[in-house]
């Protein structure tokens, strides 16, 4: 069955790390409405911060680039989340989803990927070299039995 | 991110973390690990992690981090208060192998 968009944001926001915290944080309220458990929220919260990184880390490693950041819930309870940048891209998408490659220093853990695929309900990343990086990522928020669904 | 440094006076030195732990705290938590670990003599560091209320990927490099300093200086890391959502980045990231599941289950609880 085909999922009908019920809400949407769009945020954008300059690649400095203390942007971070704000960017889980709001996409962490956004997603609120769906009556996420803590758990749901934490993973949310993980993934939003490991693409953000990503940006600032990778995509822009040596400019202030802007990250866009939007957000989709769908019926069914479904939040769909993609972090979109115009930085250096990557050549071998397949090798940077490779668990512990990093090209970070010894503050990154190259688990980025490995966590977004592994806390998401669905992943998928498309980059072009000097273009940009797309990552999208999907969350199934799982009904409550009390059922206060604001959205759906 | 606010980082805390206690010392016995026997050589084992806490390092206690409080807030949230991503990219943009972890350059603060690395150089108070650098700290621990270039103090003499350096039996033990215990790396309290019972006040850090988010992490991601950063808290794993982090622990990754301070087990090479502190095993690289002949001392012992142990890991205590491991808040849940912490446990789970730690399991996904096969950690146990390095850390042993002690630590990884939440380690030392006083």
């Amino acid at each position: 069955m085909k999922k009908e968009k019920q809400n949407e944001m769009q945020l954008t926001l300059d690649s400095r790390s203390v942007n971070e915290g704000f960017a889980r944080a709001a996409v962490a309220a956004f997603s609120a409405q769906l009556d996420p458990t803590i758990e749901e929220c934490n993973d949310i919260k993980t993934m939003v911060s490991e693409a953000v990184t990503n940006c600032i880390v990778h995509a822009y490693p040596d400019t202030c680039g802007k990250i866009h950041i939007l957000c989709r819930i769908y019926t069914g309870g479904l939040l769909e989340i993609t972090v979109r940048d115009r930085g250096i891209g990557i050549t071998d998408v397949g090798q940077a989803r490779e668990p512990l490659f990093t090209t970070g220093g010894s503050d990154r853990a190259g688990m980025g990927f490995t966590i977004m695929e592994s806390f998401s309900d669905g992943f998928r990343v498309t980059s072009r070299p000097g273009k940009g990086t797309s990552v999208t990522m999907r969350k199934l928020i799982a009904p409550r039995l009390r059922g206060n669904r604001a959205a759906v | 991110m606010q980082t805390y440094i206690r010392e016995d006076g026997m050589g084992e030195f806490t390092l206690r973390l409080q807030g949230e732990l991503d990219h943009h705290a972890s350059g603060e938590v690395i150089s108070a690990l650098r700290e621990c670990a270039g103090r003499i003599p350096l039996r033990r560091l215990v790396l309290d992690l019972g006040g850090v209320t988010f992490s991601d990927s950063s808290g794993i490099a982090v622990t990754v981090l301070a087990n090479r300093l502190v095993r690289g200086a002949g001392a012992e890391l142990c890991i205590e208060n491991t808040p849940p959502q912490m446990q789970r980045l730690f399991r996904t990231a096969g950690l146990g192998r390095i850390l042993g599941e002690k630590n990884l289950q939440g380690g030392r609880n006083k």
